[in-house]
């Protein structure tokens, strides 16, 4: 019985490191088709049509025959160090290239060479290999997003210089790979779930840091010398979506930074009133557009920081500003990040509590938030006897832990839902009585921009409705919200034509890039005096 | 001994099959099988299902599912010929893993040769009635993707494929409850026993579409009891519904 049960031991093992996912690097141009990296000798070209190049290692991709976008890989090890730095540099050139590339022009008819970057950084059972159904969503979504572009030189037909380029905005994506998948057998898989979050958390740092803040500033960048006035390719727009623990590396990266530049303009603000001077905004110092977290898998603990933050200075983000000149409010608001789930989404809102759960029994360190003017943390609200949602929403810190942001109703800042959901109307009412009318959103999900709601009906679309909530908790840039499952219907299917409509409308809502002219409207910041109430 | 042994062949030969480098042709890629069964039912290829078949047989279902009803069936000392202990443990553990797999290669081969739909199709009524009427339907018949207009290679809907008994479900119900006739007791051998076995497995068809059906609204249920739509910001009183007039 012994020898049979050691037997059978034996066999799950070696089964078992039959499932191991290699560790290492999965894009590496110098490993050719029946060729070992030494005997390679061929140097690197962008978009070069090595015919010895072997697909399943290539980490550059060049729009060629059906496939309409640019593709590059860059991948971390579980350290978060970059394995190749050339692969930065290489995804670097790539963004130059389509920029150069690009037939965009402005009010003028002139070249502008501005491109869409669209960073992607996948969760937990996923890698940069071809074996990841992450990467080929990515491309597929890359391919939709660069099919469904109008092109945007025909309006220009008459005024068009002689190297003008014909054809839609530029699509370039750039997939960020770690060691999300450490084995392929299914059950074994399930049990990675402690050892991958920990990886997550461990990823972010300098290596990070610098791969996104090269590829945001490569696509904000002037096109080649920077000596025409109208700086070509500054107008490109650069989005940065994490999904599941993706997301949760997605905001461990860039919540210091996003936090230091916040506090250099604050810095900035003090300076100037001390100097008598009057502080007026000025754009976002930060090269992105919109950070999305898509059922990010992390506990809300990772947002809370950032969000009281925000709100202790009163920072917001204008696409339109307050014509009140002493006013710090917006016209129309727009986000910075946008943390966003399916209600669907059973992993991050059932099994991550449950998993955060076991953890949590070791912390017995959760603090309670209070209001710090009551002397008591049993005595809450403003004047000390009552809660108040509106300062501290959530009083115990174990309970951030537990869930994500986004499974936090206390932490929404808007609503999403059809336009004719009895709920949804009353937000929108609400939000027009209450002077915030800028900030609701209609849109169509089926038809793209239809005139009116008819319309939309009539190409059998639905109409849906983004709404400001009124007097909560989260007023600041970083918008939390559920979505319904028509848009995605579960944790890992998010690569649907329903949700790149969503996203649409918060990263290309005021900017028609169908028509000459910029297609991107710096962010206006307002700073507002720090509270005198702070939420802990 | 034999079950354990081929317990262990099937784990290890499964494991091989899933832990080969990634393919330059992804058609075991799990967001192309997704997409294919999704959109292109018409096209799902016979690797892509042997590929799906391969994870059923590692899947956390696979070997959850056993270890949990081996061990029900210890505790009911069923059958007692089997004894007790770690032995009579992993021959219960066996027998039902491998009648799982039966089960999974019955259905995966007579769903390829037939060209049956590999997906679940989720009822397009709002009534929990009709829902679990068509969840019980589709136990008992299926569409046939090998007949359909030309209109649906490019389509989601299947409306146009002709539909037919779910055969291959029939197989692999039968196949685990054949199956057992290798090694169970010889008075749990008759056709009565072996009948019973076979609607055992049936019943987990039935009861995966009834949970495939709901599965959304029992996640929803549990998902509110750990916090989600906790304390749900309310509209304000103030205002009645109107015609929307945001801007687009």
């Amino acid at each position: 019985m012994k020898k049979l049960v050691l037997l059978l031991l034996v066999s799950l093992c070696l089964g078992s490191l039959g499932g191991c996912v290699h560790y290492g690097q999965f894009r590496n141009d110098t490993l050719k088709k029946g060729a070992s990296p030494q005997t390679s000798p061929t140097p690197f070209k962008l978009c070069n049509d090595d015919p010895n190049a072997d697909p399943a290692h290539k980490s550059v991709w060049c729009p060629e025959g059906k496939s309409k976008y640019y593709l590059g890989f860059v991948e971390v090890d579980d350290f978060g160090e970059m394995f190749d730095r050339r692969q930065l540099t290489h995804v670097q050139q790539l963004i130059q290239k389509a920029k150069a590339d690009s037939p965009t022009v402005d009010g003028n008819c002139s070249p502008t060479h501005n491109a869409l970057v669209v960073v992607f950084i996948h969760g937990w059972k996923n890698n940069a290999s071809d074996g990841s159904g992450n990467v080929w969503g990515f491309r597929d979504e890359l391919n939709d997003i660069a099919g469904a572009l109008p092109e945007v030189t025909p309006k220009c037909q008459g005024q068009k210089q002689p190297d003008q380029k014909e054809g839609p905005m530029p699509v370039v994506g750039i997939y960020i790979g770690w060691r999300g998948q450490v084995t392929n057998l299914g059950l074994a898989s399930q049990l990675t779930f402690y050892n991958r979050q920990d990886a997550a958390i461990r990823l972010p740092g300098a290596h990070l840091t610098e791969v996104l803040y090269e590829i945001m500033n490569e696509t904000k960048s002037c096109l080649g010398g920077c000596k025409e006035a109208a700086r070509p390719g500054t107008g490109s727009v650069a989005v940065i979506v994490g999904h599941s623990f993706g997301g949760q590396v997605l905001e461990r990266t860039m919540t210091q930074a996003v936090a230091a530049r916040v506090l250099d303009q604050v810095a900035e603000k003090k300076s100037r009133e001390a100097r008598g001077e009057k502080w007026t905004g000025g754009n976002l110092p930060l090269p992105v557009d919109l950070i999305v977290l898509v059922n990010e898998a992390a506990p809300a603990t990772e947002s809370r920081q950032l969000l009281d933050l925000l709100r202790h200075y009163q920072f917001r983000l204008c696409a339109e500003a307050d014509p009140n000149p002493d006013s710090n409010r917006c016209k129309e608001n727009r986000p910075l990040f946008l943390s966003i789930t399916s209600t669907g989404d059973w992993a991050t809102g059932l099994a991550l509590p449950i998993a955060q759960g076991g953890s949590s029994l070791i912390r017995r360190n959760f603090q309670t938030y209070h209001n710090p003017k009551c002397t008591d943390p049993e005595h809450k609200g403003p004047n000390c006897k009552e809660p108040d949602p509106k300062a501290v929403p959530i009083p115990g810190q174990r309970t951030w832990y537990l869930h994500s942001s986004a499974h936090l109703p206390p932490l929404f800042s808007h609503v999403l839902g059809p336009a004719d959901d009895p709920k949804i109307k009353q937000w929108v009412d609400d939000a027009h009585q209450h002077g915030r009318g800028a900030d609701v959103h209609l849109f169509c999900i089926g038809k793209d921009n239809p005139k009116d709601a008819e319309e939309c009906a009539k190409e059998n679309g639905k109409e849906y409705a983004i709404a400001p909530l009124l007097d909560v908790y989260n007023d600041t840039p970083y918008w939390i919200m559920q979505m319904g499952t028509e848009f995605v219907p579960d944790h890992s299917q998010i690569f649907r034509p329903a949700f790149r409509q969503l996203l649409k409308q918060f990263i290309l809502r005021r900017l028609d890039i169908t028509q000459p002219g910029t297609p991107v409207k710096p962010a206006i910041m307002q700073i507002g005096p720090p509270t005198s109430a702070p939420s802990q | 001994m034999r079950t354990a042994l081929l317990t262990a062949c099937i784990v290890f030969m499964a494991a091989l099959l899933h832990g080969q480098d990634a393919p330059p042709e992804p058609q075991c890629n799990s967001y192309v099988i997704e997409k294919t069964v999704l959109y292109h039912p018409t096209a799902f290829t016979f690797k892509q299902r042997a590929c799906t078949y391969g994870g059923k047989l590692i899947s956390g279902q696979a070997f959850f599912g056993p270890l949990f009803m081996g061990g029900v069936a210890q505790l009911r000392d069923d059958p007692p010929e089997w004894g007790q202990g770690m032995k009579g443990y992993l021959r219960r553990v066996g027998t039902r893993y491998a009648q799982g797999t039966a089960k999974s290669t019955g259905e995966f081969v007579f769903s390829s040769i037939l060209h049956e739909n590999p997906r679940y199709e989720p009822s397009r009524d709002k009534t929990f009635w009709k829902r679990t009427g068509h969840a019980l339907s589709t136990v008992v018949v299926t569409y046939h993707l090998g007949n359909c207009g030309k209109e649906e290679v490019e389509t989601e809907s299947l409306s146009n494929c002709p539909k037919w008994p779910a055969i291959s479900k029939m197989v692999g119900a039968s196949s685990s409850g054949l199956v057992g006739l290798t090694w169970y007791p010889d008075r749990l051998n008759t056709p009565g026993q072996v009948l019973a076995r076979t609607g055992s497995a049936y019943g987990g068809y039935v009861a995966s579409a009834v949970f495939s059906e709901f599965q959304g609204d029992i996640f929803r249920m549990f998902g509110k009891l750990f916090g989600s739509d906790r304390n749900y910001p309310s509209p304000k009183p103030s205002s009645k519904p109107k015609p929307n007039k945001g801007a687009r």
